[in-house]
């Protein structure tokens, strides 16, 4: 299997007044975003899965991947948690594709390549960043291809 | 629905998320039922946002109670012959552990968030959903009008109408032209579906005389849903030629 694990896109500010979950991707986020899109394109990437958090950046930003989807689309609160087996259970393609937030994201990629959740920190994404990995999905099973910054794919 | 240029999801979100609790108790058909139709309902609410994702979530929420709202429809039909009816209750019955495990899936409670997350949908984009929907409605028909006896084609047709309907209702617009025609669809549809049942009952000599019978039913209804839809495709027709124009 590829994993594709993509950090939202650019958001609106954290509010205390205002729900987290409910954050839209700001207009500069969702076309720098769509510029990743079109980068990711251009290099041949495609999916046939595709998961998400519900929380709405990520829901907007799993929505410009469609595109690249061959697949269905489901949505996944173990996205916005620690990584657990009944997350890496739901991984069923072949080129699967998740959209989330840090630092689960972090965790996830070093759980499936270090096989410990706790080295997220060498494994940082940014927003609308994006880490490539190739193998089995679980613990340690997983090679890290890429990490590449939504910079470097947006200059594809 | 509309509430100020912007139509939210609220009222069959809320709709859902009572009816998927009466759902997991099994207490009352209306539980499973109600799940699907706010289900549907909110699938054409996200069309009319131009949504792709939750969708395939929506699909497989009511993919999970399809078995569930069939049996209860049928169960509660006083025309089957007896052993068949007692045939499909204990199979209800044996449905509802499965339907309650899927139910409490976290996938159901992350469709709720995730529903409950997004933003209203402008009645703008929504109306220009609504004309897609129109014209893929006459799309569908034309291809019934060749294809009398085609199943899937009449099926095809039928899920585009009940969307024009929702999409109708979704904007405040009056869907009641519509409703004839999903009557007349629909009991083709209760038809085919008791159909599918027989074909799974393990008694199929007794079911062998009824079953033919059904076949002839199910052939009649069909050239009469075809000639409902021709008698009102022009009213639909004019509908869609009123909104291209507005």
């Amino acid at each position: 299997m590829e994993l594709f694990v993509i950090r939202h896109a650019t958001a609106v500010p954290a509010r205390e007044d205002y729900p987290d979950a409910e954050r839209a991707l700001t207009p500069r986020g969702a076309r720098r975003f769509e510029r990743v899109v079109r980068g990711l394109d251009r290099l041949g990437i495609r999916f046939d899965q595709l998961l998400h958090s519900p929380k709405l950046r990520a829901i907007e930003t799993a929505e410009r991947l469609v595109p690249l989807l061959d697949g269905p689309t489901e949505v996944a609160s173990g996205l916005v948690r620690d990584p657990d087996p009944e997350l890496l259970a739901r991984f069923v393609g072949e080129r699967v594709a998740v959209v989330g937030h840090e630092p689960y994201l972090d965790r996830l990629v070093s759980w499936l390549v270090l096989g410990k959740l706790e080295r997220g920190d060498r494994f940082v994404l940014g927003k609308g960043g994006l880490a490539w990995l190739e193998g089995e999905p679980k613990p340690g099973g997983m090679t890290l291809l890429a990490l590449l910054p939504a910079a470097v794919v947006r200059k594809r | 629905m509309c509430e100020g240029g912007v139509i939210p999801a609220g009222r069959w979100l809320e709709h859902l998320r009572a009816y998927l609790a009466i759902a997991r108790r099994g207490e009352e058909p209306s539980g499973v039922h109600q799940v699907r139709v706010a289900s549907r309902r909110l699938d054409v609410w996200l069309r009319l946002g131009d949504w792709h994702v939750l969708r395939d979530d929506l699909r497989w929420l009511r993919s999970t109670c399809a078995s569930a709202r069939d049996l209860d429809v049928l169960a509660a039909r006083r025309d089957l012959p007896a052993d068949f009816h007692d045939w499909l209750v204990q199979r209800r019955r044996s449905e509802q552990g499965g339907l309650r495990e899927a139910l409490d899936h976290e996938r159901v409670e992350a469709i709720l968030d995730a529903l409950a997350a997004m933003p209203p949908v402008s009645v703008a984009r929504a109306r220009a959903a609504v004309k897609k929907i129109m014209a893929a409605v006459l799309d569908r028909g034309s291809q019934v009008d060749h294809a009398s006896a085609d199943t899937e084609a009449l099926h095809r047709l039928r899920r585009a109408l009940r969307r024009l309907r929702f999409g109708l209702e979704w904007v405040g617009e009056p869907a009641d032209a519509l409703i004839k025609l999903q009557d007349a669809f629909g009991d083709l549809n209760d038809r085919a579906v008791l159909m599918r049942w027989i074909e799974q009952y393990p008694e199929q000599d007794d079911a062998a005389a009824w079953r033919a019978e059904l076949h002839e039913e199910l052939d009649r209804k069909r050239i009469a849903v075809v000639q409902t839809w021709r008698e009102s495709e022009p009213e639909v027709d004019a509908m869609a030629r009123s909104w291209s124009s507005s």
